[in-house]
């Protein structure tokens, strides 16, 4: 009987063994669950999805599409819902209703009757069966206020459907894949609603090339994330105080020997091994060379629910090879599972996509490569196609222009007399194409000149269709309208003369990124960092990072380059300094130019305002506010910029001013802007960009020319004569 | 003197605030159309006086601000006209507001009873959120009262309330601009906004906040605490604050005083100028100062402000702090001070010196170092035709505008003109005009009409079918319609293609742009016939011609009076709200006993002080125009062979003003800022404070002022009169481009004569 027990418990414990080795493999292999699923709400109101304050639907028939997303990781359960704040006209009639579709299945008609004329709430359960990664969800009505002869353009034809409106997802979460193949995945999941957060561990005194790693890593996350927002995090050292919880993301950086979370969070199945502060092989039980580097997926072993990626080596070389290595882009050979090592034969392709940068520079662009996909819209009351086209070169209209080389095409039966395709740049109406053919048209092509003074760095470009149907009026008998307008991709920007730089301009910073995302890889970028930087100005290099990588989308290996105060700042490209005043390093310290002055901090606490004539002041405060300023470097005017403050928590400020559009975008055009230690409202104190003295004006240089021709005549004769 | 005509300085303003309204008007029709709503308004933008009679709004309770329709641009209510229309106003939510549940809309209206009740509607919305709609039936023909809660989430900094109408009054052929067409929103109506006062902190980051603040309906009321015996250079530090107050507060209604008890017990934003053993009112504030000074608050008798460390200042040291008021909730004390006169007037200079003094970020700031500021150009003046050269609409600081549809909004543009750039003879001005028109406008009924100050001067037909981009019209302005202040009106008449009435028709594609590529030409030169008070009300001539005062001094008399003080508060915030300097302040202030020679003779004088206190009018007895005797208590010009050109009897309550030119340079005036009392002082001073009296001053040379107003300031002819046009008496030459081209051309051709003259004779 003993003996049988024992056995039993032998079998048991072997089956546990096994049981517990297949859950580590399988861990490795990325499709095993590793934690329990949690429970969660999540309240979306519309207004998330960039409506203004209300969904107006008018005449007769219209409809608005939002998209949503349900992410991956969400099981959704019967209690999410839709609730619908909605009020229209009191002027309709019994006939009119709303329709509420969800990937275009109808979930509820609402009939509009006096009853429900002003604000009514309306909970309608989500189908969660039919739900995708990737959903609309649609308002549609018809609505009427006669049934004799009705305009369908009458103003009492309205139905509100309030931004209070809201999604409310009840969902357990599902652990995400833990798959090196889907990198960044699930790091960032752009699907989300909330941005992603993300919490790098770093070794105390981390070697350059950690710090590169991080750049790196941060740079790509964001590159993926793009629209989404991401917040990044740091801590140096191996003792962190309290480390975030499982909706964040950690990314260990670093060899074992100086990062000690490296080894916590190796597993047994791991086919390398930690010994004596380095990676060695676990069968052949060589160490691993200084060239190879290491990335594996982990639990936080503090936290079941908490993925950790780990990007290791054995020296700082090996730990900024796997960085390099994991942001690689076009992927040449899709890495699976949890563990890679990279060979140290490895290099990035040297070959860079280098794709169009989204903005108008110096080229002309497609709207293709701008971003803008070919857009159709629909019916009498057909919603503008809106484009944001950033310039970030003056067109003055003289010396340069802009031309819309706009390709359209629209339906047949439209009312000439009244449908025409009307542009707008930022508000102001610019041109007028009448669609005057009634069999319509496809691919017509038109050529309208931009206004230089409505130009600015960030442009809104409105095409609007008025289509009227053919039959239309009040009393027709037979109302119908099919009619449609496009915008093809094949639009393009075309730029005419020379533009003229508008650098050094920090504005340009917001939605472009301008000048440092020229290139998609950032081969022309450099950051310069303190010797010993701390912790938070580290913070302010990932949220500088993770600004400029939402501004450029990724398509080639990174070159952005790090560099730190004893080294010399490049010759060539453009800079980005994180000043550090404590340490007042002299080639880092903050010099920004701004027309006939300079501003520079020779001391802590001291300002110090300079003027060519020497009308300097120099002023001492608390030093609580912090700084965005951009200047020019010798050579080639190449822009750099200078993020800094006098003290931590104002630098802490700076990074999330930099982390969070709806701060980031208040940033305007200037030379120097000044973070106040309270709220994000930037003073602006130097004017945009270095003044250029006056040229001589085009008469004086024809007249010296005449004078000289003039001179060289008389000289000639003169000495032909003789 | 034509320039001098018609001027009024509320007109300056007007155009700013009417600038505002329109460009939110605009904003929100561009709004609406990006939502597909066919806006067919005829709202027009607030009056130009709006931002004054909002100050003057009723406050109802300590937390309801009542904004009636005239207080919103409205005086008279407004007509929704035609089957479509809809009057948008703007309106505020200041920064430090809490707005509360209660607040409402309380609408007065009426209706045509025309209307059929089934098609006629009237909505009621702000910021795009349809709050009611109201069926215009039978029923409320009348006035009718209702009202409407604004639910406080909707609101903005900057809101739109706006009533469209829908009405038709028959189903068969109707005429959309039928007189039967009408609801009226009456006087009657009311915003009422309930609201809560926050709390703000300290930051001079933020300043001038909350001193000023563009979301406020109240004037900026602001308490200087300015001794009577300060040095001149704390004396200079308080002008050079006067007069960057006003600057900042511009358009802004600000009711500056000086104080009169102490601070703490004035429930106002304060500024206290001067060192503590100079004010002190500073050292009974110590307590509560962010920098300790050393001595108020320990028993010794020294009063240093010391840095955070306890280490004293330096003598030259200036400091600024900033500090909520003890005992009044979201007011400020800001403290211009120093260890010594020099030290307050380095922390006066950095205060007012653009763009440093963006640089302060906290509760204080030692100003270490300081020098002059670079000069704002001499005659810079933003928004002001400054030479006879072309000058864009975009020089002039104003965008293209756009009005759309069949009802669509007149644009409005400004076009100042410097006081100084005198136009001789009948040489016209040239405007000339660059627009664009949309597609498929009826040829025969659409057209663009410019107006000058409300006359029509030309009327531009849109016929061509396929639309305009950019086209240019030019219009001859005669010399006599244009004044400093001018207002250019654009009014399109759009209407679409074959239009009928009983078909259907809409506008919704119908446009017209006004590019800031247009322009304004004024033949002139630059000179201006002096002295002549009435320059004052045309943006502060020739005392801002320097924007930053580079060239103005101010005397005061020896022992200045709180109401001297008084006079030279209101009357150095005026010369700010009229100037606009993107550099320092320069202005010097003065004891007269201490008024410095080179000042004396360079630099035009204010000079302020009761009649005998004054021994400066002494030395000035033969240049004054009108010589006041006081045996007789009148003003009469000297005798001039033997008679009297002019004489008026004073009373001892009446205010002097005379501007005289200088006696000691060519180029500068002085002006005397006088009286008998101090009531006639005080009078003084509320014609400086009070828009509605300083923008009646008129062209003279002398000014007295009564209590009742405009009308009984009385006014002699000018006397001797004198071109000035140059700076310190050096100005250079001044020509059109086309002089300059010319005197190029003849001097190569001079060059070339020389030549030829020396090697080929």
């Amino acid at each position: 009987m003993n003996i049988t027990l024992q056995k039993r418990f032998l079998w048991l414990f072997s089956l546990l063994i096994v049981a517990f080795q297949l859950v580590w493999s399988c861990f490795g292999c990325g499709w095993i669950t590793v934690a329990p699923a949690v429970a969660a709400t999540k309240a979306v109101s519309l207004t998330f999805f960039d409506i203004e304050d209300v969904i107006l639907l008018p005449t007769v028939s219209s409809q608005r599409v939002i998209p949503f997303t349900v992410p991956k990781t969400w099981q959704l359960q019967s209690g999410s819902k839709l609730q619908v704040q909605f009020q229209h006209s009191d002027a309709l009639i019994p006939g009119s209703h709303l329709r509420i579709l969800i990937n275009e299945q109808p979930v509820k008609t609402i009939p509009l009757t006096h009853n429900n004329a002003g604000k009514t709430v309306v909970d309608i359960p989500l189908p969660i069966a039919k739900l995708r990664e990737h959903n609309t969800l649609a308002f549609q009505v018809e609505q009427h206020y006669t049934h004799k002869c009705e305009d369908p353009l009458d103003a009492s034809l309205w139905t509100q459907v309030l931004g209070e409106s809201r999604l409310t997802f009840q969902y357990n979460t599902k652990p995400p894949v833990a798959d090196l193949s889907q990198f960044p995945y699930p790091v960032v999941d752009p699907t989300d609603y909330s941005p992603s957060k993300v919490h790098y561990l770093l070794p105390a005194s981390p070697a350059l090339q950690d710090i590169q790693a991080m750049a790196y890593l941060n740079t790509h996350l964001a590159q993926f994330a793009h629209d989404h927002e991401v917040s990044a995090d740091i801590t140096l050292g191996n003792s962190p105080q309290k480390l975030p919880g499982g909706q964040t993301h950690l990314m260990v950086i670093g060899t074992p020997a100086q990062n000690k979370h490296v080894k916590m969070l190796l597993t047994p199945q791991s086919p390398y091994r930690v010994e004596n502060g380095q990676w060695i092989h676990g069968k052949t039980k060589t160490v691993v060379s200084d060239e190879t580097g290491l990335v594996f997926y982990a639990l936080n072993p503090k936290n079941p629910h908490q993925l950790v990626t780990v990007v290791t080596g054995n020296t700082p070389q090996g730990v900024f090879k796997a960085a390099q290595y994991l942001t690689a882009l076009p992927r040449t050979d899709a890495f699976k599972g949890g563990f890679l090592s990279v060979n140290p034969s490895w290099s990035p392709p040297t070959s860079a996509i280098n794709s169009a940068a989204p903005y108008i520079e110096f080229d002309s662009r497609m709207f293709s490569e701008l971003g803008f996909s070919t857009q159709t819209v629909q019916s009498i009351n057909a919603p503008p196609i809106t484009y944001e086209i950033p310039v970030v070169t003056k067109i003055d209209g003289k010396n340069a222009n802009l031309t819309l080389s706009l390709q359209y095409s629209y339906s047949p039966e439209l009312n000439p007399r009244f449908s025409s395709l009307e542009l707008r740049l930022n508000d102001r109406s610019i041109a007028n194409i009448p669609l005057t053919n009634p069999k319509g048209e496809k691919s017509l092509s038109q050529n309208i000149q931009l206004p230089a003074e409505l130009l600015q760095p960030q442009n809104n470009l409105v095409a609007q269709f008025h289509l009227m149907p053919d039959k239309y009026g009040y009393c027709v008998d037979t109302y119908k309208d099919d009619t449609w307008g496009t915008i093809h991709e094949s639009s393009a920007v075309l730029v005419g003369g020379q533009p003229t730089p508008r650098l050094p301009d920090i504005g340009l910073l917001n939605k472009t990124g301008f000048p440092y995302t020229r290139f998609s890889n950032f081969q022309s970028t450099t950051m310069a960092l303190p010797q010993d930087p701390q912790q938070v100005t580290l913070k302010t290099l990932l949220a500088t990072t993770t600004r400029l990588g939402r501004s450029r989308v990724g398509d080639s290996p990174l070159q952005l380059k790090v560099v730190q105060a004893q080294q010399n700042l490049p010759t060539e490209g453009d800079v980005i300094v994180f000043y550090n005043p404590a340490a007042n390093e002299e080639n880092m310290r903050p010099s920004v130019n701004g027309p006939g002055y300079s501003l520079s901090w020779p001391e802590l606490g001291i300002k110090q305002y300079n003027q060519p004539d020497g009308l300097d002041w120099r002023i001492q405060d608390v030093g609580t506010g912090g700084y965005l300023a951009q200047g020019l470097l010798p050579n080639n005017n190449r822009i750099v910029s200078y993020f800094w403050s006098t003290n931590s928590p104002t630098l802490s400020h700076i990074s999330n001013f930099l982390n969070h559009d709806r701060y980031f975008e208040m940033l305007t055009s200037g030379g120097l802007k000044q973070l106040p230690p309270v709220g994000y409202q930037l003073n602006s104190i130097l004017s945009q960009g270095e003044q250029t003295p006056a040229g001589w004006p085009w008469w004086g240089i024809a007249l010296t020319a005449l004078a000289v021709f003039l001179i060289a005549g008389v000289v000639g004769q003169r000495l032909g004569g003789k | 003197m034509q320039m001098n005509q018609g001027r009024t300085w509320l007109r300056q303003y007007a155009s700013l605030k009417s600038m505002f309204w329109i460009s939110l008007a605009i904003l929100a029709g561009a709004l609406s159309l990006m939502m597909g709503i066919n806006v067919q308004s005829d709202a027009a933008p607030a009056k130009p006086a709006a931002k004054t009679e909002k100050a003057s709004a009723q406050t109802a309770s300590a937390n309801t601000q009542l904004l009636t329709l005239s207080d919103l641009g409205s005086p008279d209510g407004h007509t929704l006209k035609t089957v479509r229309s809809e009057r948008r106003y703007a309106f505020t939510r200041p920064q430090n507001w809490k707005v509360s549940k209660n607040t409402a809309i309380q609408l007065v209206f009426q209706h045509s009873p025309s209307l059929l009740p089934e098609r006629s509607h009237l909505n009621i919305q702000v910021n795009n959120r349809i709050l009611k709609t109201i069926g215009l039936t039978k029923n409320n023909i009348k006035p009718t009262r209702v009202t409407i809660p604004i639910p406080p989430e909707i609101l903005k900094d900057r809101n739109t309330l706006s009533f469209q109408v829908d009405q038709h009054y028959t189903y068969k052929c109707e005429d959309p601009f039928s007189p039967e067409l009408w609801t009226s929103i009456l006087p009657e109506t009311k915003l009422a906004l309930h609201h809560q006062i926050q709390a703000i902190q300290p930051e001079l980051a933020q300043f001038p906040f909350p001193f000023f603040d563009d979301l406020s309906y109240d004037a900026a009321r602001v308490g200087y605490g300015i001794p009577s015996g300060l040095s001149d250079e704390s004396l200079s530090a308080a002008g050079k604050v006067l007069v960057k107050m006003g600057q900042w507060a511009s358009w802004r209604n600000i009711y500056p005083f000086i104080l009169k008890k102490a601070p703490l017990q004035q429930a106002d934003n304060l500024i206290l100028i001067g060192t503590p053993e100079e004010n002190q009112e500073i050292k009974a504030l110590a307590a509560h100062l962010p920098l300790p000074v050393k001595g108020a608050t320990d028993g010794q008798d020294v009063n240093w402000f010391t840095d955070p460390e306890g280490k004293t200042l330096g003598k030259d040291q200036g400091v600024l702090q900033l500090l909520a008021h003890p005992n009044a909730k979201g007011r400020m004390v800001l403290v211009v001070t120093g260890n010594t006169p020099k030290g307050v007037l380095n922390a006066a200079r950095f205060l007012v010196q653009n763009p440093v003094n963006k640089l302060m970020v906290g509760k204080y700031v030692i100003v270490e170092e300081q020098h002059a500021a670079k000069p704002h150009p001499f005659r810079d003046w933003q928004g002001f035709v400054q030479t006879a050269d072309k000058t864009t609409f975009a020089d002039l600081g104003h965008d293209t505008l756009t009005a759309r549809g069949i009802t669509a909004l007149p644009l409005y543009y400004t076009a100042h003109v410097m006081p100084d750039l005198f136009q001789a003879g009948n040489n016209p001005a040239t405007l000339k005009t660059i627009f664009s028109y949309s597609s498929q406008a009826d040829g025969s009924q659409s057209k663009l009409e410019i107006r000058l100050n409300g006359k029509a001067m030309k009327s531009i037909p849109l016929n061509n079918p396929e639309g305009e981009a950019q086209k240019v019209v030019e219009v001859k302005i005669p010399a006599a319609e244009l004044h400093t202040y001018n207002e250019i009106e654009y009014q399109f008449f759009l209407y679409p293609d074959k239009y009928d009435t009983c078909k259907f028709v809409t506008d919704v594609h119908l446009w017209g742009t006004v590019h800031n590529t247009s322009s304004i030409e004024v033949p002139a030169q630059i000179k201006a016939p002096m002295p002549d008070l009435g320059l004052l009300n045309d943006g502060g001539y020739p005392f801002t011609a320097n924007p930053d005062l580079t060239d103005v001094s101010l005397v005061l008399p020896q022992q200045a009076s709180a109401t001297d003080l008084n006079v030279m508060v209101q009357l150095l915030t005026r010369l700010g709200r009229l100037s606009h300097s993107n550099s320092g302040i320069e202005l010097k202030a003065h004891h007269e006993n201490t008024l410095p020679e080179e000042a004396r003779k360079s630099n035009h004088l204010i000079a302020i002080g009761k009649l005998g206190a004054l021994k400066l009018t002494e030395n000035l007895s033969s240049k004054l125009q009108l010589l006041v005797d006081e045996v007789s208590k009148s003003v009469a010009s000297p005798e001039t062979s033997g008679s009297l050109l002019t004489k008026l009897r004073y009373k001892s309550d009446q205010g002097l003003m005379e501007e005289i030119l200088s006696p000691w340079n060519d180029n500068r005036v002085i002006l005397l800022a006088s009286g008998e009392s101090d009531t006639a002082l005080n009078r003084l001073a509320n014609l400086f404070q009070q828009d509605k009296r300083f923008g009646a001053l008129e062209p003279g040379n002398v000014a007295v002022v009564n209590a009742t107003g405009s009308k009984s300031l009385q006014l002699l002819e000018k006397g001797e009169a004198r071109f000035i046009n140059k700076q310190g008496g050096n100005g250079g030459l001044t020509l059109p481009q086309w002089g300059w081209f010319l005197l190029y051309f003849f001097a190569v051709v001079g060059l070339f004569s020389l030549i030829r003259f020396l090697f080929l004779k």
